[in-house]
């Protein structure tokens, strides 16, 4: 099935409505590894990043009813990364606290909170950032996916050794036995249907 | 993205980011907030600030502002009074402790959980389900940063 880049509504206004689950469903998806993989790097552990993603997704359950996307007047990348910061600011504060209420040694409250502050009090959200980089790179790889699913195996194994693995077009093709003319040609067709998935998925999300 | 070398060359460095691991890794979170949006029936979260808390049963969906100290139990002199026969006479309390609200539970007899795990005392996440006997209490907490 080829989907064509406008034919989807916007996620961020289908999710308006909170009874649209197959709108939260692909929401959840997309915006999942992303908040994950930012608390990961900021520092906390899975059970706070679990909290982290949950209360990001409650504060978006309030918020998105009102949100009106217009684009080029602010992003929802820099929105989204400010709830999760504040909600990463929030688990390291109860950290903080359980880790008090357990041992007595002042210099635990110390580092929970200088850690949490050290981290976030920054701008993140620039073009280069830590956030940035991640919002790029999870559009990428959920382009990935959607891609794989609508290939075969073997054209899909072929482009990931090849292109992601970096294996030589040689290697490839001794080891999936086709032919290097077929290691191209799957590569080729895997690329274009990777990039007109990319500008779906960005006219999907916003930016 | 511009074009096709571009995307090649952010897929091949998303392959390698610590994104990729989580792509499909199942996550727990997602069934608590459809709970939520369940229990919710089509309502709105409260929009104000502060700490809320859903009270839902069959019959009732009532929110209560948390602003100091609640206590929740059968017996009419607590602060939120919920009427069950698994609920004891004082079954738990919420206490605010440094912006973060706290549920302790002195020993009821069924006992208070939170996500599905028996709890006496833990700090509450914006989001949290809570069952006291049969009747489920949703906790949320709003802060001024969030707003649109």
């Amino acid at each position: 099935m080829n989907r064509g880049p406008v034919t989807r509504p916007t996620l961020l206004e289908s999710v308006k409505d909170a009874n649209n689950n197959e709108a939260w469903d692909r929401f959840f998806e997309l915006y999942t590894p992303l908040v994950q993989a930012y608390s990961n790097s900021r520092g906390c552990n899975p059970e706070m990043a679990d909290e982290v993603l949950q209360e990001t997704m409650i504060s978006l359950l309030a918020e998105l009813p009102k949100f009106e996307y217009t684009p080029g007047r602010g992003r929802f990348r820099s929105y989204l990364l400010s709830i999760v910061n504040n909600r990463i600011r929030r688990a390291f504060q109860r950290q903080s606290i359980h880790q008090n209420r357990h041992n007595s040694l002042e210099a635990i409250e110390n580092t929970g909170k200088q850690h949490s502050i050290s981290l976030i009090d920054t701008k993140l959200d620039q073009p280069g950032s830590d956030w940035d980089k991640l919002w790029e790179n999870n559009i990428a790889l959920q382009a990935l996916i959607q891609v794989r699913a609508r290939v075969g195996q073997i054209a899909y194994r072929s482009f990931e050794l090849n292109v992601l693995e970096g294996w030589s077009v040689k290697t490839v093709a001794a080891e999936l036995s086709l032919s290097p003319n077929e290691i191209y040609q799957h590569k080729d067709r895997l690329k274009k249907m990777l990039r007109q998935e990319y500008q779906t998925l960005v006219l999907e999300i916003g930016e | 993205m511009k074009n096709l070398d571009e995307l090649q060359q952010r897929l091949k460095e998303a392959y390698k980011s610590p994104i990729t691991p989580l792509l499909e890794k199942p996550c727990n979170v997602k069934s608590r907030i459809d709970l939520v949006r369940q229990a919710l029936d089509g309502k709105s979260l409260p929009s104000k600030i502060g700490a809320h808390l859903l009270i839902k049963t069959k019959a009732l969906h009532e929110w209560h502002s948390l602003t100091r100290t609640v206590t929740i139990g059968a017996d009419a002199t607590n602060d939120i009074v919920l009427n069950s026969t698994f609920v004891s006479r004082i079954h738990c309390r919420l206490d605010c402790i440094e912006g973060n609200w706290q549920l302790h539970d002195p020993g009821s007899r069924n006992g208070t959980y939170v996500n599905n795990i028996r709890k006496t005392n833990v700090l509450l996440a914006s989001g949290d389900l809570i069952m006291i006997g049969d009747i489920t209490l949703i906790f949320v907490d709003n802060t001024t940063s969030e707003r649109l």
